[in-house]
């Protein structure tokens, strides 16, 4: 069965890039959501396989938003990985390792981020 | 920008740090090499100035010891005079740049700032694909951590291969790369050390690295083994790596990613990667208005710190603006876009009002827009190009009119046949291979067409209905006008027809391909033929050793520049020792020196955002024409070339038995240069008084 993805950025153009560049790689089902708050609702109707979310947004930013998906049930267990254009090492953000798959750091190849994703996940 | 100014010398101390503080840098100073490096390793220098001969720990040790201790500050040493070996010696300890005593303090501070430009220095210079790594300081190649041993051939194509990942070297073109003029190999010996490199990479374990190319040369075609990777960097790097490997089966994603690398088919590979382009050109498009915001917000603010009148929102505003643009500019394949807008950032949010001047900003803010037009330009064509091809299968297609504008480097092909369906099967067939292809299918524009596009080389149909491709080529061998300047494009004739030999030579032509054509041949015949007209023209206005323009061709040159009205700077380089390189270890050596200079004029000169003329006018004398006023913004715009050349070393091919000179042995040499400016037209008018005058003024630098 084919996977599905939730992108989370606040920027338009951003989203809109790593949608393209999955969307011509792999025949995932590719969800969007431009909020924190949109990234939690989205993710409990729909559970995705995979959350790539974005670090710096406004009123909910990464760190938060993961944090309340990890707080939920429903929603604990779906793989996330943390996308930021900031060049520092996690233990800096206070985020939790234990909680995301990875990092990227942006920006990346709109093209080979999904050849990234299968080589962290295993897909 | 704090510096840190180990210095032993107390007058000397004294000068520099008045000198820097009138900079507003803030300075740090130590008289010792071991306090040095205290300092060093526990306060957070921007830079750090080192005189090399500092009491208890030298300055090239204290080198050594902060590089291996991993800090990558940039490091400045001030060496005494004539003393060459101790450069070399520091360069190698892991200094970025150095300056000879008696200190210029202007010289000074064009190095700090070409220096502090580039922030954080790469402490290794390894180049490294997947599991190989060449290392060109030690001349070692290892892959998967196990050094391979290469003749010196061998290493030198390796380097060019993996210097230039993707492109394709022609076997004539790898001949020009790594032999000289006086010993040049045959091209069956190319062949050789090519079989000879594969077969080391092969036993290696690097197997099918260097790809033949049918009919064009040989590629980089690096087969990485992720899962070899990914094992290496699970069990070598930090935390996070480990919290991956924990929860992920490594080993089978790996080898996923690594099949399906494999099973894809490098031409539906190529179509995957022009469909990408096409719809990344309509997403540029689209968010072009939010992009331009963005860059609003950093040129007000960029203004108005001018102006003494930037606010802190507006500051901060700015800042964000420039993270946001760092994050998105390379995702459109502009690295260097997310590079500038990182220091942008970087500079912004620095609460050192002191710190955050109108100098350090508005360079970069610069080259950020040129960037976006450059972006601009390669985007806007791809999409551009594309959709007149589908969307007006049969009108004409004069795709050329607005937006390809003729470019230097780029080579253009003009593309003439009434058959649009024809036409548009050439774009995806050539584009691959870097061309940029201008389609034409109603005849009776060509003239205005190709004086529009200027191409490097033009493709004709024989029969089409309103005008006669022969009649064509046959008018432009006979235009005299402009130098008789279609005379010498190459012309290649596309025909159904069997028997058309005949009439295509004797219309002018230089080739001509039957229908159906095939993709290969097209590419092998278009490089042909291009390759012989460059090389036509390069023996009439180039120098063969440097590939700049000659002298005779850059006095037109520089003339044209002139002639537009505005100012320029004449900028005349002069090695000082080519002479003694050429004495002491041969002209294949003094030929090196000149080629690695040409290149790099090339590569960060003729690159620059203004009007250049670089030349060779022979005897070691290199001349610029760069359109810029002051002497000033051209001594920074040609920082980064100077400081290219003091921290080259440059090694020997041959050992030349020497008996003159001591360091001749070592085999290891740097090219010095001499700098002269002249100001067009305030010190000169003509080219000849121009250089009078930069020769005059010309200073001794790298002495």
């Amino acid at each position: 069965m084919s996977k599905t993805v939730l992108i989370v950025d606040d920027e338009e153009d951003a989203l809109a890039i790593a949608t393209l560049g999955l969307q011509m790689k792999t025949d995932w089902v590719l969800l969007q959501a431009g909020s924190g708050q949109q990234a939690l609702d989205v993710s409990a109707e729909k559970v995705p396989d995979l959350i790539l979310l974005d670090m710096m947004m406004p009123d909910m930013d990464g760190k938060a938003t993961l944090a309340a998906l990890k707080a939920n049930p429903k929603t604990q267990s779906i793989a996330v990985i943390l996308m930021t254009a900031k060049q520092e090492p996690l233990t800096q953000t206070g985020v939790d390792p234990e909680q995301v798959v990875t990092v990227f750091t942006k920006p990346f190849r709109p093209l080979s981020l999904a050849d990234e994703i299968r080589t962290v996940l295993g897909w | 920008m704090r510096i840190l100014l180990a210095e032993d010398d107390e007058v000397l101390t004294g000068v520099l740090v008045e000198s820097l503080q009138q900079q507003r840098y803030v300075v740090d100073t130590v008289e010792d090499g071991c306090f040095a490096v205290e300092y060093a390793e526990t306060g957070s220098y921007d830079l750090l100035l080192i005189d090399v001969g500092l009491p208890r720990l030298d300055g090239i040790s204290l080198c050594q010891q902060l590089r291996n201790a991993g800090c990558k500050v940039p490091i400045l040493l001030m060496t005494a005079k004539n003393a060459p070996n101790e450069r070399i010696r520091g360069l190698d300890a892991g200094a970025d740049d150095y300056l000879t005593k008696p200190l210029d303090m202007a010289e000074l501070h064009a190095r700090l700032r070409a220096l502090l430009r580039r922030g954080d220095v790469a402490t290794s210079t390894v180049l490294e694909v997947g599991q190989l790594q060449l290392n060109p300081v030690s001349c070692e190649v290892s892959y998967a951590d196990c050094p391979l041993k290469l003749t010196p051939k061998e290493y030198s194509l390796l380097e060019m291969f993996l210097r230039n990942p993707t492109r394709v070297f022609s076997r004539s073109q790898i001949v020009e790369h790594l032999w000289t003029f006086d010993d040049p190999p045959l091209e069956d010996s190319v062949k050789a050390h090519i079989k000879g490199l594969r077969k080391r990479l092969k036993t290696a374990g690097a197997d099918g690295w260097i790809e033949n190319v049918y009919g064009l040369g040989y590629k980089l075609s690096p087969k990485i083994d992720y899962e070899a990777i990914a094992a290496k960097k699970a069990t070598s790097s930090g935390e996070l790596s480990a919290a991956v490997s924990s929860q992920v089966p490594l080993k089978s994603a790996a080898k996923a990613a690594s099949e399906d690398l494999g099973l894809e088919d490098s031409a539906l590979e190529r179509s995957v990667e022009a469909q990408f382009q096409q719809s990344m050109a309509a997403l540029w498009q689209q968010h072009r208005a939010l992009m331009d915001k963005r860059l609003a917000l950093l040129q007000q603010a960029t203004s108005a710190l001018k102006q003494n009148k930037l606010t802190g929102e507006l500051q901060q505003a700015a800042s964000q603006a420039a993270h946001k643009l760092a994050g998105v500019l390379g995702m459109f394949g502009t690295d260097e876009g997310t590079r500038l807008a990182r220091a942008l950032e970087t500079a912004l949010a620095n609460d050192d009002k002191n710190a955050l001047t109108y100098v350090a900003l508005s360079p970069l803010l610069e080259a950020l827009e040129t960037v976006f037009k450059e972006t601009d330009k390669f985007l806007t064509r791809f999409g551009q190009a594309d959709e007149a091809i589908v969307s007006t299968p049969t009108s004409s297609l004069p795709v050329a009119s607005q937006s390809i504008q003729p470019s230097s480097t780029a080579t253009t092909i003009l593309a003439v046949d009434d058959d649009s369906v024809f036409l548009s099967a050439l774009s995806p067939l050539l584009e691959p291979w870097g061309f940029s292809i201008v389609l034409l299918s109603d005849p009776t524009k060509f003239w205005e067409v190709l004086i529009e596009t200027q191409p490097d080389l033009l493709i004709l149909d024989i029969e089409m209905p309103q005008v006669s491709g022969l009649k064509l080529c046959q008018a432009m061998r006979s235009d005299s006008q402009d130098n008789g300047r279609w005379q010498s494009l190459p012309v290649l004739f596309l025909t159904a027809r069997n028997d058309a030999a005949g009439d295509v030579f004797a219309a002018g032509a230089d080739d001509y391909i039957v229908k159906p054509v095939l993709g290969p041949e097209l590419i092998t015949r278009i490089s042909n033929r291009l390759e012989r007209s460059r090389l036509l023209k390069a023996l009439s206005s180039r120098d063969t050793q440097t590939g700049l323009v000659n002298q005779i061709q850059s006095q037109q040159d520089l003339q044209q520049l002139s002639d537009r009205g505005e100012g320029y700077t004449f900028l005349l380089i002069q090695l000082t020792n080519l002479a003694e390189i050429n004495l002491a270890y041969g002209h294949t050596a003094g030929h090196q020196v000149l080629q690695a200079w040409g290149n790099e004029i090339r590569a960060q000169v003729l690159t620059l955002p203004a009007r250049i003329v670089a030349s060779y006018w022979g005897n070691g004398e290199f001349v610029i024409g760069l359109a810029m006023d002051t002497e000033r913004d051209t001594k920074d715009a040609i920082a980064p070339l100077l400081q290219t050349f003091r921290q080259r070393i440059f090694t020997a091919l041959l050992a030349v038995q020497s008996d003159t000179n001591a360091s001749a042995q070592s085999g290891r040499f740097q090219s010095q240069y001499a700098l002269g400016f002249a100001h067009y037209p305030t010190q000169g008018k003509s080219v000849e008084r121009l250089y009078q005058v930069a020769y005059g003024a010309m200073q001794k630098v790298s002495q």
